[in-house]
């Protein structure tokens, strides 16, 4: 995430409400823009953010460490909760992604293979799947890519009618009447 | 800075933990804000509690005292509405409010509103009673107990009372708690590197309006109000004033007064200084914030954090917040925000916007309310330099009650069936207003329909004809305006709730402006205009010397008037200072805890006395070594030369069509 939006944002929330907010400006398609990055912490020590914190999100990402075995196996919990508590329109189509963090360190720690990680991805309605090094920058840009891609394919239509006109004479059971 | 932030900056993390949050917080340096903002939480439920204790004993209050918070001059109740119709003639008075309407919400309604408020008082006499009766000028004034002298920094010691240091120890517990200072087991931060994020994805304003229900208010900007030079953010014309700024900037945090609207989705909406997008950050803490206290079914309100006030209005699907360090209270900046809640509904509509957001949660509102920002800014400006909202009144314009009567009369003979409200105004002062006898306008909707013309020069070229959603009207269908400047600085509104009447709008424009030109008074109400942007009189009017300035506002018909703003309050910083004083004396007569009807208040800079009675609210400024006596005479002479001159400072005899049929 740091990697990602270099530094612009801080951290001085996360100590007392779990959470980071960072935004970052991002080019989708010829299309400039501007991502709300709400980064949450994972730890349960944290206190819940509440129902009303998640709701209306667009997309959804779940980051594990490569080299944690427990931190995969809460993936699917974690996906839960956060339909749960965001309750988005069409929870089957709603946009995740999953992130496998920290390839950078030794071969021989690693605990979470590749081919695992993408078994469940598909298993959930072929989630992308990008494994990643914030330290080594590696595929970073094109995670956040896919993210916003996902994210935009939130952002639906919405009927806008004109209200109908005030009728003025029916309005008689109505006291809009003045004090005098 | 302090401890806390030397934990976290100090800590030298292990870069490679990646994206875990033990490394998302490590390596940057806390900003100055972060004390304040790591209060907010903990001062939270005091302040709650604090709130609660008040409500509780504030009907007692209520009911002995006459005066009564803001928000009751705006929404007057049944209680007052009925004693009202049994002691006057119908069509004496001009009560710009309608009784309670049951689809309106209150501005800044609480729990505490006093249902059964003493109407018989609020009934009483006119002012001529007041004075001589009710209210023995100086007598009363001298042996009232509410008197009180304050010096300035009364202000302040009261402040620190309702405020609450924060006890900033747990968070430092639970900052190395969480690993954030080295971490001797790296396994540790491994558990936690599991993060969930939230996305949400803003688009950048469309430039295309195809979405947008019909064509809203010209997107011009007025060049008398936006430089050119301000130019940064241009997102299909709008030019947005401090558009450039954003948090890093020292000119950002250097404003007294932020403006944060989004939605409860989070998504920036509108912010009053800087790029809404660019500082959406911010809008993340906010939902954070509100979340955390829906979760335990409360709701936060205000923060006190030092000279800081935070204060929120949730009106789902819209939040609303102010940060401010003005010195205004938290009533008062509740109110303000909700003027700008009202701002965005006479664009959208309340039924409207509620139900795109039900359709989608996460929709981006800035697409549909764009090209008004203008208005938000000029509202957000307007607030800073005009008592009317802080009073919940309409300023009049200075003339002759016999011109004011002429003018009303050929108004109500041009009326129309479609024609609703007939409306001469100038940019900031009400010349006349007619209405249906049964469908009086409330002082909130006016000071929309002056918002629109302040906001914008739009109007002054051509007829114009928009759709606008007065809430306490009917906050959920447009009435149609046709807007156009029948001379200089004079505009009449035509309001009517058919939106194919502009043709029959127009030509009663054309009538009205035919007589008037005929008879001269055209020619006369230009004039008056004229002064009337200067402020219509001035305190030397009064021949009372040792007066610097008053507000005078007429409980009954929730209207005001104030003389020119000439020396020492000519330029704009002792100006706004006078406002300030205005409304610290307004804040605390209002006081639900303890309401004041008199209050005596010796400033630095002047001395104010602040007098409320059923019948009126009386704000002066005198030099500042009057002494409390001469002040006390001054006030008394004052008011004999307020009633004298009533009829022509105030519209006493509100007009309607019916009259004229």
């Amino acid at each position: 995430m740091n990697q990602y939006v270099n530094k612009k944002f801080s951290n001085q929330y996360k100590a007392t409400i779990g959470a980071d907010f960072l935004t970052k400006e991002v080019m989708v398609d010829d299309r400039l823009v501007t991502m709300q990055i709400w980064d949450t912490a994972g730890q349960e020590r944290f206190q819940s953010l509440g129902v009303a914190f998640y709701r209306g999100a667009d997309c959804c990402v779940l980051v594990y460490d490569v080299n944690n075995a427990k931190s995969f196996e809460t993936l699917e919990s974690w996906r839960e909760e956060f339909l749960i508590q965001a309750s988005p329109r069409g929870p089957e189509s709603f946009p995740f992604v999953v992130i496998g963090n920290k390839i950078d360190m030794e071969e021989s720690k690693r605990v979470i293979s590749q081919k695992k990680a993408m078994a469940w991805c598909q298993a959930k309605g072929n989630i992308p799947y990008f494994e990643t090094s914030a330290k080594e920058a590696i595929n970073v840009e094109q995670a956040f890519q896919t993210i916003a891609k996902g994210a935009l394919q939130q952002e639906g239509e919405v009927e806008i009618e004109f209200p109908d006109p005030i009728k003025i004479d029916s309005d008689t059971s109505k006291d809009f009447g003045c004090a005098c | 800075m302090n401890s806390f932030g030397s934990n976290t900056g100090g800590g030298g993390l292990d870069p490679t933990s990646g994206f875990s949050p033990a490394d998302a917080t490590s390596p940057r340096l806390m900003p100055a804000k972060s004390r304040p903002t790591t209060a907010l939480v903990l001062d939270q439920h005091q302040v709650q509690q604090h709130q609660d204790n008040e409500s509780l004993s504030s009907d007692e209050f209520m009911l002995s005292s006459s005066a009564s918070p803001v928000i009751k001059d705006i929404e007057p109740r049944k209680g007052i509405t009925s004693t009202i119709h049994s002691t006057k003639r119908p069509l004496e008075d001009f009560p710009l409010s309608s009784p309670e309407h049951p689809r309106t919400r209150h501005l800044g309604s609480g729990p505490d509103q006093d249902p059964n408020s003493d109407s018989s008082d609020e009934a009483d006499g006119r002012l001529t009673d007041t004075d001589t009766t009710d209210h023995p000028p100086s007598s009363a004034l001298q042996s009232l107990r509410e008197i009180e002298e304050h010096d300035r920094d009364d202000r302040q010691i009261h402040g620190i009372e309702t405020r609450f240091r924060a006890i900033l120890a747990s968070d430092q517990d639970q900052n190395s708690e969480a690993g954030y200072s080295s971490d001797p087991h790296p396994e540790a931060a491994l558990n936690a590197s599991q993060i969930q994020d939230k996305l949400k994805v803003l688009r950048p304003k469309p430039s295309n309006s195809s979405s947008r229900p019909k064509s809203r208010l010209r997107r011009t900007v007025s060049t008398k109000s936006y430089d050119s030079d301000d130019i940064s953010n241009n997102y299909g014309g709008y030019q947005k004033h401090f558009g450039d700024e954003n948090q890093t900037t020292g000119s950002w945090t250097a404003h007294r007064k932020h403006f944060f609207i989004l939605s409860s989705a989070g998504k920036p909406i509108y912010a009053r200084y800087g790029d809404e997008s660019r500082i959406s950050s911010y809008m993340g803490v906010i939902q954070a914030l509100i979340s955390f206290f829906a979760d335990n079914d409360d709701t936060i309100r205000c923060i006190n954090a030092g000279q800081h006030k935070f204060v929120f209005v949730l009106k789902t699907p819209l939040y609303l917040v102010c940060v401010s360090r003005t010195g205004e209270s938290e009533v008062q900046l509740r109110d303000q925000l909700g003027y700008l809640y009202s701002q965005i509904i006479s664009v959208l509509t309340h039924s409207q916007m509620t139900k795109i957001f039900e359709q989608r949660n996460n929709f981006d509102l800035r697409g549909l309310i764009g090209g008004t920002e203008i208005f938000l800014d000029s509202l957000g400006k307007l607030m800073n330099t005009y008592a009317g909202f802080m009073l919940g009144a309409i300023q009049c314009l200075t003339m002759p009650r016999a011109l004011r009567d002429k003018v009303g009369a050929v108004l109500g003979r041009a009326k129309c069936k479609p024609l609703l409200y007939a409306i001469l105004l100038t940019p900031t002062q009400l010349i006349t207003l007619l209405r249906p006898r049964k469908h009086s306008m409330h002082p909130a909707d006016l000071h929309l329909i002056f918002n629109l013309l302040s906001g914008s020069t739009t109007f002054e070229s051509a007829e114009s004809w928009t759709p606008i959603c007065l809430p306490r009207f009917n906050n959920k269908s447009f009435l149609h305006a046709y807007i156009h400047y029948i001379a200089k600085k004079v505009c009449m509104v035509l309001i009517s709730p058919d939106k194919d009447s502009f043709h029959e709008m127009s030509s009663v424009r054309q009538k009205v402006v035919e007589e008037l030109e005929t008879s001269g008074m055209l020619t006369s109400l230009e004039s008056y205009a004229a002064a009337g942007s200067r402020g219509g009189f001035s305190v030397g009017d009064t021949g009372i010397l040792g007066l610097r300035h008053f507000l005078y506002k007429s409980r009954i018909n929730f209207q005001f008037t104030m003389p020119e703003l000439t020396d020492p309050y000519a330029c704009q910083s002792p100006r706004k200072r006078l406002l300030r004083q205005y409304q610290y004396m307004h804040e605390r007569m209002h006081r639900k805890a303890r309401p004041l009807k008199l209050l005596f208040h010796n400033g630095e800079h002047e001395a104010m006395l602040g007098w409320i009675t059923s019948n009126f609210e009386l704000y002066a400024a005198f030099g500042p070594f009057v002494s409390k006596n001469a002040v006390v005479q001054m006030t008394n002479k004052l008011l004999k030369w307020i009633r004298k001159q009533e009829d022509n400072l105030l519209i006493l005899n509100s007009p309607n069509f019916e009259k004229f049929k």
